[in-house]
């Protein structure tokens, strides 16, 4: 049902701290190869050892030179981009064949690839490019938050997180339920000031993220001020050995 | 967006078809129409708008489940349309079944079958109109203009005066929505900043691309079309659609075969116009590449 | 073997093995299902990663699958690169090996040239070349990063080369120089996030703003090639501030050590020593002369000392007579790296605040190496990584060993919160074996290779005074290449410097492209024929690659390898082991899949060319082959008596660790544990393990080394001195005239800088030219890989703001890039978060057309590039006439990142980056699309 339900019990979501990305697409290739393994259901890749390949991915990573205005310093970031799973979610609304769907349990937004035609309107309705056209299978693809996984029980409890989380080297990513304050993201995102993507768009999005933190200024120059100077190494020798009787 | 030529295809000409079904509706509602005509155009607007609708069919990745579109007609304008066009099509089949059998029509049908063909024309519109994420479409202009380009074809082929008001409509409707596309992303409320989690105003630009190759987002929705070309297109498109029908129904008013002169060339306008509505139009994931 | 555990819904089983995309090799999980993998994710309980993965080890599928992959052994038909080859059977393809190599050993074992590239088993490889008995081994160090393995070694018994990392756990300062992605990876970025975590403050010092540097709380821009001018300016601020660990450096380090500082001695620079060779100190309190290990000793850091062979100082005195002097004053050395007076003076500030105001102290008690007892963990919660940033610079081994004199004197080597090594390191460079090279005929080398020499007797020259080693390893140009000079070796070859060769065996080096410097050149070398003969220059060439790289295309016979999850390998403690500072471990791989092609292991490969060689150590004395294959040699071989290549495992019941005799059930328990074999230190050992009695004797427990080997830090190293003081050699041992000047100058005892370029050459090419790796690319393979080469398909030189503007330049546009050995023409990209007098590259993007199984018209063979062609592997003459290979001057280290160039836009750009090479034609085809 393309209804947007109201999801009153979990809100799960993925957290991104933009502070600890170093953009190394580690995530990219763990979500399409853990998207792609050992099911029918795979993302393709045309032209795959020629010119101009294509592929589907369901996150992808960007980089980006942002001008501090504070420091006066241009500054690297990177930005993991997959779907926010939002609360109103236009992209469900306009499907027309009842493929998108939000789940009511846990908020999770969803392709019913069975009953997609691959008209790609949700993929024009969604503000942040997360949803894409597989070109081999002719449906439309987007990211599942791992829901093959987060309740998979032959999968042991550990691992039962969206394998982008899982495999993250810097631990930038972290999953959890926004419905529950009590929840690592949740307390995170109120401790850093989590924000939302586009919130103009009006789409509630569930995943936050955690921008670059404001990079200190060189630290004061106090070293200066309280100890003295030795100009030579007489001098310098001369502490030493004072020092060395005290020790 | 990508200007695909499958759907432009499609809305120039299921809205002719549909603008016209929406014409003789209103010429049988008010008995302005001989049977003759309204069979032969309704055959007419038949054609068009099923061409248009197989067009669009044919843009399906995966049309084997096309039929499930008909679903979700609570919350999806695709799903309305695709329904609403079917009852469209099946009441003018109804109304000329009855005017072959009877060979008269019932006028009260024609108010109906003006309204159904209006509000197909209006769910095509709003599938385009309902997109937060694409500015320049997400405002009653969309619908509006898609309606008077629709009802300006049928109105050039079956009436005089009435046909010059649509097109005065029509061309006013153009100009602004092409002063609304001018004016840029909703009023510079999303921006690269925003898109990322900044503030609006944040000098943000991208350094290593994340996929060297186009993709299908790139493909769909990020299309850039110089300023001088779309300038051109517009004059050509404003002239076609607009300028030229006005004139020749002025100079030559009533003249069957100058209609279909003028339909051609005011097609051929609207088709630019559509290119145009779809190159021109900028969609919020074009942020995260630029 | 079965480590088959039933998992997800996606496989059958579950097989745990080790990654190899890089270095650091994670611990992962192979889902299988129908004999195919189809799914690779991390192991959780690997100690190296921990279950995250990167982009490489997540798209393993495609480095096993790969289109590229060699299917047969083959024979070359065409010439010498063009790419034609027949198939053979392994039979003829061993045969001919045999049949090449055979008369060689007999004969001349010098005329095989055996080097291997980036392959995780040098100690077997090296074991091989000693038993063939050629001088001429080495792996692909010399041209990566031996500048900090030895500077390391040398300095700290360990480097920042996988032998220790910052204490993640606990530092609160990291300093990261020069490091784009490491070897090692994935620990470096768990560590990182662990910083975050705590909210610890990471400095990057690099030219270039990306990666890891871009999430640094501060980046410092610094100029490529001064940052040994920064760092010991930074030395001259402390010392001037008072800032230092005294204590550290009276009890660890050879700062008290004395000096002979008589002009005239012939023991000029050496260290006062008793009768047995033992350093003496001169003891703060009575004054006299003690040994510097004696229990009770409190040496003088300041006393000098004078007899009658002449005056003394101390290591101390040296130094800060050296770096008080105001040329490292940081207004002067400012300008020169590029950077704010300020900037330095308060990086300083931090260095010092944190160290000594945020000191840690774990209560434990310990004993040190002069048998004291000591009632705690100091720690100076300041760490430091130094990668090739640094190594890739021909001041790089100088440079490395100023940032060890940074950290050691605010005490924060294996200290709580600083670096930590990873054991088995430390190892004092004394413990390492010396260079070995005296071959003869049918008979194996007299030791192992390489290793690291005390002094100039030491060097690897002949009775004639010729080099030994055809890549001029261990000779005065090169004193300290711990590793060989892999880079020299086509050249040489082609040379017949210093000698004529016959067969010239490669494995696992893509040197005929990206790890050649000037690349075309190169090529030129390894086809060129004698004019009289006809024949090559360089006769025979045997390669093993697992993939139709662009190198494979310029041998003559090519032995297929398995891939990565179809062989064993053995990741030992006897080569460059895993591990982390708490805990050591080593590894393995297993096939968790058969191939499918007619491929095999080269190790194995290389245990039946020993059969069939009849080589030592490799057949009985029935002549029969005394390793069915390589895990049969992995359980059986024994280096010293009780410890081979794996360290876990051991015994007849599995339970010994370390040493142990060889159990025959050894790898299948590695299996069982996951593919890893991981032990902890003891509490007691874990910190200050060079001087911590508790390590030491657990680390001969574990057999590490057979005696203690307690040490100090070499501040001032000793074999520079005697180096620079060269009387009283041998004539065949003593340098030449020309060299002189450049030993006495670089070969300072104490860290030193100095420009890699002389100003002249500045003004014609005044912009550093560097690369970095792509986190997501391994060198050239990561462009089979079907998903990684859509993320990195080409690569365009980025250029920093004042650089673009200066040139007009614009999006879309090319530019020509000169350096004093030939030019490029690339596409260009502005990057503002850059040094300004810098342009950089990702590496090794760019491919040759026709290789990899790409098709012909690929971005990465026509857009991308290498800067390789730009990079000469010689220096312009001297006024002698003699270039010089561009290295390091003391370890040989291959200086990339010295390049040099200028820019200029192109108007009219091809759209296709030059120089262009002939399209080379492939015995695989083009790969296709992986249907559904
Ligand atoms: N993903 C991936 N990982 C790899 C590899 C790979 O190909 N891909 N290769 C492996 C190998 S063989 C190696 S040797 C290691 C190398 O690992 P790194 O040492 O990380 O190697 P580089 O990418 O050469 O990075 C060198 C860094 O030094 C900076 N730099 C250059 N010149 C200077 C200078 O003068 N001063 C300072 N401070 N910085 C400078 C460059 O900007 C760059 O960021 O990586 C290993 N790991
Ligand atoms: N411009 C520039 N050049 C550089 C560097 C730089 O920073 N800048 N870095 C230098 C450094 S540090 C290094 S280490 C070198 C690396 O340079 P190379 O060692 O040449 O690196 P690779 O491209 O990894 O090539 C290794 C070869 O091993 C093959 N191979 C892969 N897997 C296997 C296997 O399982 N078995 C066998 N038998 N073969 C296999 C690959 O197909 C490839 O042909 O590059 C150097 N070149
Ligand atoms: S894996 Fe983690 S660090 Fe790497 S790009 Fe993704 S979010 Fe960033
Ligand atoms: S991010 Fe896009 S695809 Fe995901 S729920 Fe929101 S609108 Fe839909
Ligand atoms: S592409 Fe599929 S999921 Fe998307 S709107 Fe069309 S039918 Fe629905
Ligand atoms: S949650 Fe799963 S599907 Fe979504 S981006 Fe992460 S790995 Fe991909
Ligand atoms: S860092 Fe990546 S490539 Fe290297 S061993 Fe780990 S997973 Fe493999
Ligand atoms: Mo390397």
């Amino acid at each position: 049902m393309t209804k947007l339900p109201k999801c009153e019990d979990k809100k799960l979501g993925l957290l991104i701290d933009l502070d600890t990305c170093v953009g190394c697409h580690g995530c990219v290739v763990s979500c399409k190869e853990w998207n792609s393994s050992g099911s029918e259901k795979q993302l393709s890749d045309i032209n795959s050892h020629k010119r101009d390949p294509i592929g589907t991915f369901l996150n992808r990573v960007h980089s980006y030179e942002r001008e501090n205005t504070n420091t006066n310093e241009t500054e690297t970031f990177y930005f993991p981009r997959s779907c926010l799973h939002c609360e109103d979610a236009p992209c469900v609304t306009v499907c027309p064949t009842g493929a998108s769907y939000k789940r009511e349990e846990d908020g999770i937004v969803l392709v019913n690839e069975d009953d997609c035609m691959g008209c790609g309107l949700c993929a024009w309705a969604c503000p942040y490019g997360a949803r894409e056209l597989d070109l081999v299978s002719g449906v439309m693809k987007k990211c599942t938050l791992c829901v093959d996984r987060i309740y998979n029980e032959e999968i042991t409890p550990e691992d039962r997180v969206p394998v982008c989380v899982k495999s993250c080297p810097t631990g930038a990513r972290a999953f959890g339920d926004f419905n529950d304050p009590n929840s690592d993201v949740s307390k995170k995102v109120k401790e850093r000031g989590g924000v939302d993507l586009m919130p103009e768009m009006q789409t509630k999005p569930v995943n936050k993220y955690l921008l670059p933190r404001i990079k200190s200024k060189n630290s004061q120059v106090s070293l200066s001020k309280g100890a003295e100077e030795e100009t030579d190494s007489t001098g310098l020798l001369g502490w030493v050995d004072r020092a060395l009787s005290k020790l | 967006m990508h200007p695909a030529p499958s759907i432009i295809l499609f809305t120039v000409l299921s809205g002719f078809g549909f603008g016209l079904l929406s014409i003789i509706g209103l010429l049988q509602f008010f008995s302005q129409i001989s049977i003759f005509d309204l069979i032969a155009f309704s055959v007419l607007g038949i054609i068009f708008s099923t061409v248009g609708l197989v067009s669009s069919f044919f843009h399906l990745a995966n049309k084997k489940n096309a039929i499930k579109s008909l679903s979700q007609w609570q919350t999806s304008w695709l799903s309305r349309e695709a329904i609403s066009s079917i009852f469209c099509l099946l009441l003018v089949c109804g109304n000329i079944g009855w005017v072959f059998l009877q060979n008269m029509y019932i006028k009260e049908l024609g108010i109906v079958l003006f309204f159904l063909a209006l509000f197909t024309i209006f769910t095509t519109s709003m599938i385009y109109a309902q997109l937060k994420t694409v500015p320049s479409w997400n405002n009653i202009l969309t619908p509006s203009l898609f309606i008077f380009a629709a009802l300006a074809g049928g109105a050039i082929l079956l009436t005089n005066n009435a046909s010059l008001v649509i097109l005065l409509v029509f061309g006013t409707l153009q100009i602004l929505f092409w002063y609304i596309t001018d004016q840029g992303f909703n009023d510079k409320k999303t921006s690269i900043g925003t898109a990322l989690g900044f503030d609006a105003n944040e000098e943000i630009r991208p350094f290593d691309a994340a996929h060297t190759n186009r993709n299908y987002l790139l493909n769909e929705m990020v299309y850039k079309v110089g300023r001088k070309h779309s300038i051109k297109l517009r004059y050509i498109s404003f002239f076609m659609a607009f300028v030229f029908p006005m004139s020749l129904i002025l100079i030559f008013p009533g003249e069957f075969g100058v209609s279909i002169l003028v339909i051609f060339l005011h097609l051929i306008g609207v088709y630019f116009s559509r290119w145009l509505f779809f190159a021109e139009a900028k969609h919020s994931v074009s942020f995260y590449y630029e | 073997m079965s480590a088959e555990i039933n998992s997800t819904k996606n496989s059958e089983r579950v097989s745990k093995t080790t990654c190899y995309m890089c270095a650091c090799r994670c611990g992962i999980d192979v889902h299988i299902k129908d004999n195919e993998v189809v799914h690779i994710e991390g192991n959780r309980d690997h100690p190296v990663n921990k279950g995250v993965l990167c982009a490489k080890g997540a798209s393993g599928i495609f480095q096993h699958k790969a289109a590229s992959r060699l299917k047969k052994p083959l024979r070359r038909v065409g010439e010498r690169g063009e790419g034609k080859f027949e198939e053979i059977s392994w039979d003829e393809a061993l045969a001919l090996a045999v049949k090449w190599l055979s008369p060689i050993r007999k004969k001349s074992p010098e005329k095989l040239v055996f080097y291997t590239g980036r392959d995780q088993s040098q100690s077997f490889t090296g074991w091989w070349a000693q038993k063939f008995g050629t001088p001429n081994y080495a792996a692909h160090g010399g041209f990566c990063s031996v500048n900090m393995a030895a500077a390391g070694i040398y300095t700290i018994g360990g480097s920042f080369w996988e032998f220790g990392s910052p204490d993640w756990e606990k530092t609160k300062l990291l300093l990261l120089f020069g490091v784009a992605e490491d070897h090692d990876s994935n620990p470096i970025k768990r560590g990182l996030g662990k910083l975050k975590d705590r909210s610890a403050k990471i400095v990057a010092i690099n030219p270039v703003r990306t990666g890891y540097n871009s999430i640094a709380d501060e980046w410092v821009g610094i100029r490529p090639g001064t940052d040994g001018l920064l760092v010991l300016s930074l030395v001259h601020i402390l010392l001037k501030r008072k800032k230092i660990d005294l204590e550290y450096l009276q009890s660890f380090t050879n700062a008290p050590f004395l000096v002979n500082i008589s002009s005239t001695d012939i023991n000029k620079g050496l260290f006062l020593r008793d009768k047995n060779g033992v350093p003496l100190v001169v003891d703060h309190f009575s004054g006299e002369l003690k040994r510097f290990s004696d229990k009770g000793v409190k040496p003088s850091l300041t006393k000098s000392h004078f007899n009658q062979t002449g005056s003394f100082k101390t290591v101390f005195s040296l130094l800060t007579e050296k770096y008080l002097d105001d040329a490292y004053s940081p207004k002067l050395i400012a300008p020169l790296c590029g950077l704010k007076e300020e900037q330095i003076l308060s990086l300083a500030e931090e260095i010092a605040s944190t160290a000594f105001n945020k000191a840690i102290h774990i209560d434990q008690d310990w004993v040190d190496f002069r048998g004291e007892k000591r009632s705690g963990f100091i720690g100076r919660p300041v760490s430091f990584h130094a990668m090739r940033g640094i190594s890739a610079h021909s001041n790089g081994f100088q440079t490395c060993r100023a940032i060890h004199l940074l950290q050691i004197i605010i005490g924060s080597v294996d200290v709580p919160g600083g670096f930590r090594f990873k054991p088995p390191y430390p190892k004092p460079f004394g413990a390492h074996p010396k260079p070995h090279f005296k071959f003869s005929p049918d008979s194996e080398l007299d030791g192992p290779h390489l290793g690291y020499i005390g002094g100039p007797e030491d060097l690897a020259y002949d009775e004639s005074g010729k080099p030994a080693r055809i890549d001029k390893g261990f000779t005065w140009e090169n004193p300290m290449s711990s590793h060989g000079l892999m880079h020299t070796v086509i050249a040489n070859c082609h040379a017949g410097d210093p000698y004529k060769i016959d067969t010239l065996f490669l494995y696992m080096a893509n040197m005929a492209w990206n790890s050649s410097m000037n690349t075309e050149e190169t090529m030129k070398k390894l086809t060129e024929k004698d004019s009289k003969t006809g024949e090559y220059k360089i006769p025979k060439i045997i390669y093993s690659d697992s993939y139709y790289s662009e190198t494979v295309a310029f041998a003559d016979l090519i032995l297929p390898d398995t891939t990565y999850l179809e062989r064993y390998d053995c990741i030992s403690l006897l080569d460059r082991p895993i591990g982390e500072p708490d805990q050591v471990s080593d590894a393995i791989r297993w096939p968790v899949v058969k191939p499918d092609r007619d491929v095999r292991s080269f190790q194995d490969v290389l245990l039946q060319l020993g059969a069939l060689l009849e080589l030592p150590g490799m057949v009985d004395d029935d002549k029969k082959p005394l390793f069915k294959d390589y895990s049969d040699y992995m359980q059986k071989h024994q280096r010293r008596p009780g410890i081979g290549p794996l360290a876990g495992y051991r015994g007849d019941n599995n339970l010994e660790s370390g040493r142990g005799d060889s159990s025959p059930n050894q790898i299948e328990k590695y299996v069982k544990n996951g593919g890893f074999w991981s032990e902890k230190i003891p509490e007691n050992a874990q910190y200050y393990k060079p001087w911590n009695e508790a390590y030491q004797k657990w680390a001969v427990k574990k057999g590490f080394f057979d005696k203690e080997e307690p040490f100090v830090f070499q501040i001032y190293l000793e074999p520079l001195a005697k180096l620079q003081n060269h009387q009283g050699l041998p004539s065949n041992l003593k340098p030449q005239k020309h060299l002189h000047e450049r030993i006495l100058e670089k070969m300072d005892p104490l860290p030193i800088w100095w420009p890699n370029h002389d100003q002249e050459k500045l003004e014609q090419y005044p912009i550093h030219a560097i690369t970095q790796r792509p986190a997501a690319m391994y060198h050239s393979w990561g462009s089979q890989n079907v998903w990684l080469r859509q993320i990195h398909g080409s690569n365009k030189l980025f250029l920093s703001e004042s650089l673009w503007k200066a040139n007009k330049f614009e999006v879309g546009d090319w530019a020509r890039l000169t350096s004093e050995n030939s030019s490029i023409v690339v596409p260009v990209a502005l990057m503002k978060g850059q040094n300004e007098n810098t342009v950089w590259t990702w590496n090794a993007i760019g491919k040759r057309r026709g290789s990899w199984a790409l098709d012909e018209n690929v971005e990465e063979a026509n857009e991308g590039f290498i800067i390789n062609h730009l990079i000469s592997d010689l220096l312009p003459k001297k006024e002698n006439g003699y270039r010089y290979s561009n290295s390091d001057p003391i370890t040989g280290q291959a200086a990339w990142y010295d390049l040099l160039v200028k820019i200029e836009k192109v108007k009219n750009p091809g759209k296709v980056s030059l120089p262009q090479f002939p399209v080379l034609s492939s015995p695989l085809g083009v790969g296709v699309d992986k249907k559904k």
